[in-house]
């Protein structure tokens, strides 16, 4: 059974001049434990919002979300139950999460779920501080006393002091430099293996994505519009965001690749496109497209996809050609 | 002739210990109508190397070398001839566009003001050549565009504008700091092509400067990459990223996911951290984090030595192609 569990999930806010919008638009998402999920997409998608959802940090419209059985509901003044502190977040920001006036020991401390002695906290500190590659001492020291990487580091040894069994985790790895990152990267995979962890990973790097997560949901303006194991999706994406957002991506190999453009920008999500909100920018739109929104259905390979060009149960393929064969028809 | 070549610059910047080194002799040329990236964390001295140029160094700097641009030293430039040349031939473009756009003035104003100045154009011409950049930056609705604000433009369009701005005066070369580092890939994918367009369509030579070898390998011709306020690595793109030789440049590519290798493939985090400047190391001031330090290397500065159409700083030189 999955560990957390978003199901339909609706996010809206108010707008000073133009009412209502919708950031997230009805979509789902579920983490098992020892599992890495990839959430990837445009900045405006609604990915953060999502993720705030998750944990319960705006209330959603629409939709529930469940975490070991038990409904998570808006954080309030209330301490939160028990069952729901092994559900954590680890924010973008590591200079604005962490108490710049207080030692990285008294901060982890704070967030021990057992008080136990002081000596048997002090010793658990540490043990945090170690397994996430700090060193022991670092406890005794501020945050303004280490990189940006090891900050980061220290906001997911904050985490950890929660025993959480699922983790959220929100551009964990924007701003590091590529050594940190991946020393990051790797750290969040042996988490994962080793305790057991879940980790919802919110990032726009798809080349981090792929080489960290297990399955991968694409968001496009407030929906998801593909899902799936991420080696299948990275080797075959089905639809044509996921393809284009690949197709974006710089190889650094030295060969002079020069990514494609999307051409467009993402559209305001208070006048979201109709029919399928891609359509304004996919290079494959037919007449459907702006008419009718796609639903999200099985493939014969398991994964989920919502386009028009691949029906429900069928063999994936590329939508170049699916759309060449629909064109000769 | 380069268009710009650039010999022994060092930079000392003012600080409460004194002055520190950020640039410590570095030495390279941009060829007319090339890429040149340079490449290094964040404090390597990548962007202190081009602020010298410009004069544009924070009060009580000091700088040492030469910086040839068309024949003229532009260190050796009275401060206000050094204005009207950087103004007009040398362009820059930010990470940030918001921060480098005046929020208060529209994009029309911002683009003409400089025109005016530096080609004398009058107020018709001016706007007339507003229009035609906004054209050539490929905004969409350049004629309206011209009387709106930066805030009523997304992150990539302000990007845009803001390499509008830089090209105004038709400038000999373009200094780009992580143009493309606050945008989304999709969007950074288009402003990539639109410099590449640019070098090719009106034989501009551009200066890249990023942290990111996928952004540099896309459109760069030759490469630099710098460690701690040194070149330890530079030469043609295909040569130093396919097979790089120094240990930073290699090390720096273990670091990155690679979009076509095999995905389990796991990423290999370099030890240690940058160092940050006023306590470089000394020797190869990589030595603490390189697993291939000899005796040498922590006691003498490795000189960059030309070998096999590139130039290496690193007396092991452990991946020597045969």
């Amino acid at each position: 059974m999955s560990a957390l569990e978003l199901d339909d999930i609706v996010v809206e806010y108010d707008r000073r001049d133009s009412g209502r919008i919708r950031a997230v638009a009805g979509a789902s998402i579920s983490v098992a434990r020892g599992q890495i999920v990839g959430l990837v997409g445009e900045s405006g998608c609604g990915k953060s919002s999502l993720a705030r959802a998750a944990v319960g940090l705006v209330k959603p419209a629409g939709g529930t979300v469940r975490f070991d059985g038990n409904e998570v509901t808006p954080l309030r003044r209330r301490a939160r139950p028990r069952e729901l502190v092994r559900l954590q977040l680890v924010f973008q920001n590591p200079y604005s999460s962490l108490n710049p006036r207080r030692k990285v020991g008294s901060q982890l401390a704070d967030a021990l779920v057992d008080a136990g002695t002081r000596r048997a906290r002090a010793a658990r500190v540490r043990e945090l501080c170690e397994v996430v590659g700090l060193s022991a001492t670092a406890a005794e020291r501020y945050p303004h006393e280490f990189s940006g990487g090891q900050r980061q580091r220290i906001a997911i040894a904050r985490t950890l002091a929660a025993e959480p069994t699922v983790l959220v985790l929100d551009e964990p790895l924007a701003s590091l430099d590529a050594s940190a990152q991946a020393q990051l990267a790797n750290l969040l995979v042996g988490l994962s293996r080793e305790l057991g962890l879940g980790l919802l990973l919110i990032s726009h790097d798809l080349a981090i994505v792929r080489h960290v997560a297990d399955v991968v949901s694409v968001m496009y303006l407030g929906v998801i519009v593909e899902q799936g194991a991420t080696r299948r999706l990275w080797e075959l994406p089905l639809h044509p965001y996921s393809e284009a957002l690949i197709g974006a991506v710089p190889h650094p190999d030295g060969r002079g690749f020069l990514p494609e453009a999307l051409p467009g920008e993402v559209p305001d999500p208070g006048r979201p496109p109709s029919g399928c909100r891609f359509h304004p920018r996919c290079p494959y739109a037919f007449d459907r497209c702006p008419r009718e929104e796609p639903p999200l259905v099985p493939m014969a390979d398991g994964r989920l996809a919502a386009c028009w060009l691949q029906p429900e149960g069928a063999e994936p393929a590329p939508p170049a050609r699916l759309a060449t064969a629909r064109s000769d028809d | 002739m380069s268009l710009l070549e650039v010999e022994g610059l060092r930079v000392r910047l003012p600080t409460a210990r004194g002055l520190t080194t950020v640039v410590d002799g570095v030495d390279y040329r941009v060829e007319r109508g090339e890429v040149f990236g340079v490449a290094g964390e964040s404090g390597s001295g990548k962007t202190m190397s081009m602020l010298a140029l410009l004069g544009l160094l924070p009060e009580g700097a000091a700088v040492e070398g030469s910086v040839l641009f068309g024949g003229r030293d532009l260190l050796r430039l009275a401060r206000s001839r050094l204005r009207e040349v950087s103004g007009r031939d040398i362009g820059m473009v930010f990470q940030d566009p918001l921060t480098s756009l005046h929020p208060m003035l529209s994009v029309g104003r911002q683009l003409t003001e400089h025109v005016r100045l530096h080609l004398g154009l009058d107020r018709r011409a001016a706007q007339r050549r507003a229009t035609e950049l906004l054209e050539e930056v490929r905004l969409p609705d350049p004629e309206s565009a011209v009387r709106a604000y930066p805030h009523q433009f997304s992150g990539g369009m302000r990007q845009r504008i803001a390499i509008a701005i830089a090209l105004a005066c038709r400038p000999k070369l373009l200094i780009a700091d992580e143009p493309t580092t606050a945008l989304d890939v999709t969007v950074q994918a288009g402003i990539l092509r639109l410099l590449d367009r640019l070098r090719r369509e009106n034989d501009l030579s551009v200066v890249l400067i990023t942290h990111d070898l996928g952004v540099m390998s896309s459109i760069a011709d030759r490469v630099s990459i710098f460690y701690a306020g040194r070149v330890v690595e530079s030469g043609p793109r295909e040569a130093v990223l396919r097979q790089p030789r120094h240990p930073y440049t290699r090390a720096l590519l273990d670091a990155l996911p690679h979009p076509e290798g095999p995905p389990e493939q796991r990423l290999v985090a370099i030890a240690g951290a940058p160092p940050s400047p006023g306590s470089i190391p000394p020797g190869c001031a990589f030595h603490p984090r390189c697993p291939y330090a000899v005796e040498t290397c922590r006691r003498d500065v490795p000189p960059l030595l030309a070998v096999n159409g590139r130039a290496l700083a690193c007396p092991v030189d452990p991946f020597t192609v045969p």
